[in-house]
C-alpha cells in the first residue's frame, strides 16, 4: 500500500539515506523511533511535504514521487492537531468534502459514524480555539477521514496528551482500525501506544530502519544494540564469546571474572568463539531466589551472589538495584509490588539473583563492535 | 525596604505615563481652547475644506488599495521564503520606512523629471506636480509599511496549516484564499487602516513630487502647511482636527480588530 523504494532526501543537517519501507494494505504500521530520528520527516515526506533526491514513492502501486500533496488522497492527522482557527468544528471535519465541492449528503453517513465514534457531536458548532486537546486530537481525527481515505498517516498524534484521554483515543483509533480497514502509519516515540496499536513496528533511528517486526519479536529479540536498549533492556553488558555448543543450542559468554551460559535461538546468527558480544537481560526477566529453595536446573549455570544496592519505588513495581560481591556486576531487577513484599527485601540485604539461560539475549547483528554500554 | 522601592518605581514609571499622555492631550486642548478657531463647523464643511478633503480621501484610498494588493504576494512571499536573497530583499524593502519622506519624495522627483518621466509623458503619464504624484509618492512612502505589517501578520501562521490544507485537497492558491488569508483577516484589516491613516497624513514625499497646486495636489497635510504659510492659523486647525479625527478613527478601528480573534 505504502512503499518506499530507495528514496534519499536532505534537510538541512538531516539525512535520510537509501530508506526502504513497504507497508501492506490494512496494516497498523508503527514507525517508532526516539526524538530527531527521522520519522516525522518520513512520515511528510510520504505526505508530499518534502521532495525526495532520488528513489521512489508508491501509494497503492502507483508512483507518486512528483505528485503534489493533494493529489496523493490521504488523510493525515498531526501531532498538534492543526485545525483550522477561524472554522467552527463542523466546517473543520467538512473542509476536505467543501474543497471536493462533495454534497453533506454524499458523506453524511460515515460523518455521523465518524462523530459518534470519536463522541465529538456536543462540539459540531464550536469554534476550535475553545476545545481541549483531547477534543482538538478527535476533530482533527475525524477530518482526516472524512472522505475515507484508504491511506491515513499519524504524526504523534498522542504525544501532547494525557494518559487517561490516551487510552481512550488509542482505544479509539484501534476501533476505526478494526471497521474501516484503513492502513493506518503511526509515527511515535511511545514504546506503549505503539506495542498497543501496531500489528507491524520498524525501529528508526537516524534515518534508518533497524528493524521491523510483530510487536513481540521486536521485544524479545531485538536485532541490534540500538532496539534493545530503545525496548528498555535494562541489563546489557559486552562480552566475549567462549564457547559455542551447536549441539545443545548454547553459548558461553565471559564478562569480567564470570561466564554466562546463553540459548541459541534458532533462525539467528551465532557468533563464533572470541568475538565480541552485546548480551544483556531485561530487568523484569532478572531472578531473585529465595533462601533454602532449591534450583531448577534451568537456572543453575548463571548465579550471581550479592547484594541490594538500592531500592525505587513506583507505581506497580519496584526496581531493585542489584551489585555483586565483587562489585562487578549491577543489574536492575523489576518485580512487583506483591512479590517485592513477599521478598522482604531492604537496602543491603544479601540476595543471590539467576540470569534464566533463554532469557538472556545476545545482540546478532552488533557482532565485534566495540562500544562499552557498561 | 525592597518593596518599597519597587512602589517607588511603579509610581514614577506610572507618574511618566500619565505625562506623556498628558502632554499630548496638552497639545490639542492648548491649540483649540486658546487659538478658539472662530467659525470652525461653517469653515468643515466649505469648499475650502472639503476640496483637499476629496482630494487626500481618493488619493490615500486609491495608493492603499494599490499598496495592499501588492503587499499581499510580497509580504506572504518573504514570510515564506527564508533564503539570504530574500533576507537581502528584505533590508531593500525596509528602506523607506527608514529614509525622510522628503528624501524619498526628492529621488521620486528626480525620477519622474528625468528621461523615465519623459518616456511616461510620452504615453500621456504625467507622474511629476499632478494628481498621479500624489498618488505615487503616498504609495512609495506605505507599500513597504503595508509589507512589513503584512510579513508580521503572515509570520504569525504557523506554514503547516498550509501543508494541512494542501493534503486535505488545497491546491497551492486555494491553501491560501481558504485558510491562510482568512487567518491573518484581523492583521490585514489593521494593515488596511494603519497604511491608509498614513497616505492621509503623508506630506513630505508628496510635496517634492507633486507640489501644493491648491485643486490638483493640495491635500490635508499640505494645506495645514500653506495655512500656517499664511498665517491662516483657523483653517490649519480644522486641517489638524480632520486629520486628528481621521487618526482616532483608525485607532479605534485596530484597536478593535486586533483584540476580535475567531474564538470571540
Amino acid at each position: 500500500m505504502i512503499k518506499l523504494q530507495d528514496i534519499s532526501l536532505k534537510l538541512g543537517n538531516f539525512k535520510v539515506n537509501n530508506f526502504f519501507m513497504n507497508v501492506r494494505p490494512g496494516e497498523y504500521y508503527i514507525l517508532l523511533g526516539p526524538s530527531g530520528a527521522g520519522k516525522s520527516v518520513i512520515l511528510q515526506t510520504i505526505a508530499g511535504f518534502y521532495k525526495i533526491s532520488s528513489g521512489k514513492i508508491l501509494l497503492r502501486g502507483i508512483d507518486v514521487t512528483e505528485l503534489s500533496p493533494e493529489e496523493r488522497a490521504i488523510g493525515f492527522i498531526p501531532q498538534n492537531s492543526f485545525l483550522f482557527p477561524n472554522l467552527t468544528v463542523r466546517e473543520n471535519i467538512l473542509f476536505a468534502a467543501n474543497i471536493h465541492k462533495i454534497p453533506f449528503e454524499k458523506v453524511k453517513e460515515f460523518f455521523e459514524y465518524l462523530i459518534n465514534i470519536l463522541e465529538i457531536e456536543y462540539l459540531l458548532n464550536n469554534r476550535v480555539v475553545h476545545l481541549s486537546g483531547g477534543e482538538k486530537q478527535k476533530v482533527a481525527i475525524a477530518r482526516a477521514m472524512l472522505l475515507k481515505p484508504d491511506i491515513v498517516l499519524l504524526d504523534e498524534p498522542l504525544s501532547s496528551l494525557d494518559m487517561p484521554l490516551r487510552k481512550k483515543i488509542v482505544s479509539t483509533l484501534l476501533q476505526l482500525h478494526r471497521e474501516t480497514n484503513i492502513t493506518f502509519l503511526h509515527v511515535t516515540h511511545d514504546q506503549e501506544e505503539a506495542f498497543i496499536l501496531g500489528d507491524v513496528i520498524s525501529l528508526i533511528f537516524n534515518g534508518q530502519i533497524e528493524q521491523t517486526s510483530k510487536k513481540n519479536a521486536l521485544y524479545f529479540f531485538p536485532r541490534t544494540l540500538n532496539v534493545a536498549l530503545f525496548t528498555g533492556m535494562g541489563n546489557i553488558f559486552n562480552g566475549k564469546v567462549v564457547s559455542v555448543d551447536h549441539e545443545n543450542h548454547q553459548v558461553t559468554i565471559s564478562y569480567k571474572n564470570y561466564c554466562f551460559v546463553a540459548t541459541l535461538h534458532e533462525h539467528r546468527p551465532s557468533p563464533s568463539p572470541s568475538t565480541a558480544v552485546f548480551f544483556g537481560i531485561r530487568a523484569e526477566e532478572v531472578m531473585i531466589l529465595r533462601d533454602g529453595e532449591p534450583l531448577k536446573p534451568l537456572l543453575e549455570p548463571n548465579i550471581l551472589k550479592g547484594k541490594v544496592k538500592s531500592i525505587t519505588e513506583k507505581t506497580a513495581t519496584h526496581t531493585i538495584f542489584f551489585i555483586d560481591d565483587r562489585e562487578e556486576i549491577e543489574l536492575e531487577i523489576e518485580l512487583s509490588n506483591l512479590v517485592y513484599r513477599r521478598l522482604e527485601l531492604f537496602t543491603g540485604k544479601s540476595i543471590q539473583v539467576s540470569l534464566k539461560k533463554s532469557s538472556i539475549w545476545i545482540s546478532p547483528e552488533d557482532f565485534n563492535k566495540e562500544y562499552i554500554v557498561k | 525596604m525592597k518593596s518599597g522601592n519597587r512602589l517607588k518605581q511603579l509610581s514614577l514609571s506610572k507618574g511618566l505615563l500619565y505625562f506623556v499622555a498628558l502632554y499630548y492631550c496638552l497639545l490639542v486642548v492648548n491649540a483649540y481652547i486658546f487659538c478658539k478657531p472662530c467659525n470652525f463647523f461653517e469653515l468643515l464643511f466649505s469648499s475650502e475644506v472639503l476640496k483637499p478633503l476629496r482630494l487626500s480621501l481618493i488619493s490615500s484610498s486609491i495608493a492603499s488599495l494599490l499598496s495592499i494588493s501588492i503587499a499581499i504576494p510580497c509580504a506572504y512571499s518573504l514570510s515564506r521564503n527564508r533564503s539570504k536573497f530574500s533576507i537581502f530583499i528584505d533590508t531593500i524593502i525596509d528602506i523607506p520606512i527608514f529614509l525622510s519622506p522628503v528624501a524619498l519624495g526628492s529621488l521620486l522627483l528626480i525620477f519622474f523629471s528625468g528621461s523615465s518621466g519623459l518616456l511616461l509623458k510620452k504615453v500621456g503619464i504625467d507622474v511629476a506636480f499632478s494628481f498621479l504624484g500624489v498618488i505615487v509618492a503616498q504609495f512609495s512612502i506605505v507599500t513597504s509599511i503595508a509589507i512589513r505589517l503584512l510579513k508580521s501578520a503572515f509570520d504569525s501562521v504557523d506554514p503547516f496549516y498550509e501543508k494541512m490544507a494542501r493534503i486535505l485537497g488545497c491546491t497551492r492558491s486555494q491553501a491560501f484564499f481558504k485558510v491562510t488569508l482568512p487567518m491573518v483577516q484581523n492583521g490585514l484589516i489593521s494593515s488596511i487602516v494603519i497604511v491608509w491613516a498614513r497616505c492621509i497624513g503623508e506630506f513630505g514625499a508628496t510635496i517634492m513630487l507633486a507640489g501644493a497646486m491648491p485643486g490638483l495636489t493640495e491635500t490635508i497635510p499640505i494645506s495645514i502647511f500653506l495655512s500656517f504659510a499664511s498665517a491662516d492659523v483657523d483653517r490649519a486647525l480644522i486641517f489638524t482636527g480632520v486629520l486628528l479625527m481621521v487618526s482616532v478613527a483608525s485607532l479605534l478601528t485596530i484597536k478593535y480588530f486586533s483584540r476580535r480573534s475567531y474564538f470571540l
